[in-house]
């Protein structure tokens, strides 16, 4: 029973922490709060949901998605932030809300108000063993996470750019100093994260069986309190933000039951950690 | 080869820089002395593009670098050591050191730089595994002098480096940068400590709230009683 909900705990985590991913890689070198990042996951998802309707295919599926958000997620650097980039942190924080509601409504007004399902058909076993069954799909979701971290993480510590990643998020004008283009890195990280969020679009569309256009609304400000929890900018802060916000959610429904809404728990969680540790799990204080 | 003229900068409203012009020639080690808030910090990142001039120009090696950006200055050889060291607190040692070697290509010289880097400071090569904000003030402020050497620099902008170090590493930082000027790197040092810039210049220029008041051989410099008097502590 315990293993079963700490194993579904974590598969509701990794949704977290693939919806959070991108916000914190943004957020990281540019040290905005990307809200609008939650308009990017919704665009995943109906696209997600256009290409597997229309082939079948769920690798089709993904790739086309990632692609139309890395795009989606140059252009909004390229047009909407790197215009107000160098103001007072309020005005790119406003341009990302009034983003983010332009295209919940642009959503609305394309696709229509009702909800869609979006039932991926996985060849995938589940797992069935006495004290834990997982679904085809709840592997699925672990697996595609675990793959994307994995390149993710040989990404940042294994290549050329990784290193001018890295540096540039730590010190923007210095990196720049020493040659590297920190506008293009700003743009891949856009791109990067949009792509990110594009699965985590798909994944959380097909979990719920549901894709609606204000499905961006409650992960919009989870993941502002994953990226807060896992030391704002820290990419492994992030995901162990994100596994353990599941993992809290899911055995306080279990265990305390529902007195509480269970979107109320990310918040306090954040709260908790706020008095406790304000720098985050993974942060450090600058 | 950097012909700075008439450089005005504001920050704001409130102007930094009236007016600056300078040269340096080739294969020269100039230094530009004054007080505190003079404006030399000012002029070197201008000229690395960190900041952009209200007016004036800047031209190296006959070219005029006002549409580039830092990392294409980068490209055609202008190098910095900024104030404060900037070196990455999260990077090693060697990943600052790469760094520095981001934008070369001949991968054998970058090889003979990393090693001429770790002679000259060769604690480096012992901690070239320990993250940068680990190591005390005067090893960053060698880093931050080896990441500037590995980029092979063409032009060297120095800005403070002995502020905030113990005497005894203020003259090693400052052997060091005599050592790069011996080997021919043409360099522009901004300093407070005008007594040792003075020591290791060809020429000098004394700049006072944004202005240029003086010029002249570091020999005459010293010699001069106006800048004996306010810089050199009589």
């Amino acid at each position: 029973m315990v293993i079963q909900q700490i194993a579904n705990g974590l598969v509701l985590g990794s949704l977290y922490a693939l919806v959070a991913l991108g916000l914190t890689i943004v957020y990281g070198v540019l040290r905005v709060l990307h809200v609008a990042h939650a308009g990017v996951f919704v665009l995943g998802a109906y696209a997600g949901l256009l290409v597997y309707v229309s082939s079948g295919s769920i690798v089709l599926c993904l790739a086309v998605a990632m692609l139309v958000c890395g795009f989606a997620g140059f252009l909004m650097y390229r047009f909407l932030y790197r215009p107000v980039l160098g103001r007072p942190a309020l005005i790119p924080l406003i341009v990302s809300i009034g983003t983010f509601m332009f295209l919940e409504d642009l959503y609305r007004l394309v696709m229509g108000p009702y909800i869609k399902a979006l039932p991926l058909k996985l060849s995938l076993p589940g797992l069935d063993l006495p004290f834990l069954r997982l679904t085809g799909q709840q592997l699925f979701i672990v697996g595609v996470t675990a793959l994307l971290l994995l390149a993710l993480w040989w990404l940042m510590k294994g290549t050329r750019l990784g290193l001018a990643w890295r540096a540039s998020a730590q010190d923007m004008e210095t990196a720049g100093a020493h040659g590297i283009n920190t506008d293009v890195i700003v743009g891949l990280c856009f791109v990067i994260g949009s792509a990110i969020a594009a699965v985590a679009g798909i994944m959380v569309g097909s979990y719920y069986n549901q894709v609606y256009p204000s499905m961006g609304s409650v992960p919009a400000y989870k993941a502002l309190a994953v990226i807060v929890l896992g030391g704002l900018g820290s990419v492994p802060g992030t995901v162990v933000a994100g596994l353990a916000l599941g993992l809290a959610e899911t055995l306080t429904m279990v265990w305390v039951g529902t007195i509480l809404p269970r979107e109320a728990i990310a918040f306090l969680v954040l709260i908790l950690m706020l008095l406790v540790k304000p720098t985050g799990l993974l942060g450090r204080a600058s | 080869m950097l012909e700075v003229d008439n450089l005005v900068v504001h920050y704001g409203h409130s102007a930094a820089l009236h007016g600056v012009s300078f040269n340096v020639n080739t294969g020269e080690l100039v230094c530009l002395v004054g007080a505190n808030g003079a404006g030399k910090t000012t002029i070197l990142r201008t000229v690395m593009g960190l900041h952009r001039p209200t007016s004036g120009s800047i031209r190296y090696s006959g070219g005029n670098l006002a549409a580039l950006k830092p990392w294409a200055r980068s490209k055609m050889g202008i190098v910095m050591i900024p104030e404060g060291r900037r070196i990455f607190p999260e990077l090693t040692v060697l990943e600052n050191l790469m760094v520095g070697a981001y934008g070369r290509k001949d991968k054998t010289a970058v090889k003979e730089d990393f090693e001429r880097a770790y002679t000259m400071f060769p604690i480096l090569r012992e901690r070239s595994d320990q993250i940068g904000r680990t190591l005390s003030g005067g090893q960053q402020q060698m880093l931050a002098i080896a990441r500037a050497l590995v980029a092979r620099p063409a032009l060297l902008l120095v800005d403070e480096i002995s502020l905030g170090l113990a005497p005894i590493l203020v003259d090693e930082v400052f052997a060091a940068i005599k050592s790069l000027h011996d080997e021919g790197v043409t360099i522009c040092l901004v300093e407070q400590n005008a007594r040792k810039a003075l020591e290791v210049a060809d020429r000098g220029y004394v700049l006072s709230s944004g202005r240029l008041v003086l010029e002249g051989s570091a020999s005459e410099l010293r010699a001069n009683p106006e800048v004996r008097k306010s810089y050199l502590g009589g």
